[in-house]
């Protein structure tokens, strides 16, 4: 996307939280742009459609609560929204572990990843444990959620060039195993 | 520790979940009734904590 866009974009976000502080009413923009992003997000480690219902509602009465705190600091909004579910999520499940699934489909699409039509799901799961949750995290957002590597930098605090070699890094190690897997099996 | 019960489906809405939305209007409606209940217990407690320093000021008055 490019940059004039995603100025435009942020603009429009500054308005509508500025509103927002004023009108509850009017966080529905908000509201609408971000709630499937983060009803997935939730989904994604829950898979559970009353759980991920309670907790997104939780995160938007979260954050609509605490609007008027929220200082605009030139990013998305949705970053906020990012921290607070994963709030919701860890009081949700405090020291149990965190279901996530992986998305076949969309993993597939990439070719880096050396992963073939039909992998054998121990093996994908396995590859899966050894990343970091960060690591976990990078691929997510890249491949799952398909978001771009200036949106990916802001959500994880890291310049854009940390976040590229870093997911070049990681897609080299995760082919790397993938092959090993495979030549054991 | 593992920090993550992986598992693995073809897309992330197998069970056709997708593009659900929630209403905002029912957002709305939620957050508000909840915003009331919270200023409501919140004079409530407002009230019994006077009270309760009435109650000790009049009882010390009192002895």
């Amino acid at each position: 996307m490019p940059a004039e866009n995603d100025d435009n974009e942020l603009e429009k976000e500054f308005l509508w939280i500025e509103m927002a502080k004023k009108d509850p009413k009017s966080f529905e923009p908000l509201y609408n742009k971000y709630y499937e992003q983060i009803f997935r997000f939730l989904y994604r480690r829950t898979e559970d459609v009353t759980l991920t219902s309670e907790l997104c509602s939780q995160t938007f009465y979260n954050a609509l609560s605490g609007i008027k705190r929220f200082k605009f600091q030139n990013k998305p909004f949705g970053a906020w929204l990012y921290t607070i579910a994963t709030n919701e999520l860890r009081k949700h499940f405090r020291n149990k572990p965190i279901h996530f699934i992986i998305e076949l489909d969309k993993i597939r699409q990439v070719p880096d990843l050396g992963i073939k039509v039909d992998p054998r799901e121990d093996l994908l799961i396995k590859l899966f444990e050894t990343l970091s949750p960060e690591e976990l995290r990078l691929i997510e957002l890249r491949f799952f959620e398909d978001k771009g590597f200036k949106e990916i930098s802001i959500l994880l605090k890291e310049k854009e060039g940390t976040i590229k070699m870093r997911l070049y890094r990681l897609l080299e190690r995760i082919k790397t195993l993938m092959e090993e897997a495979y030549e054991k099996v | 520790m593992r920090r993550y019960r992986f598992s693995i489906r073809r897309n992330l809405f197998e069970q056709g979940i997708s593009g659900r939305h929630k209403d905002f209007n029912e957002f709305h409606k939620m957050y508000a009734s909840r915003k009331r209940w919270e200023t409501s217990s919140r004079i409530i407690l407002v009230l019994i904590g006077s009270l309760i320093i009435l109650g000790i000021i009049l009882y010390s008055v009192y002895l």
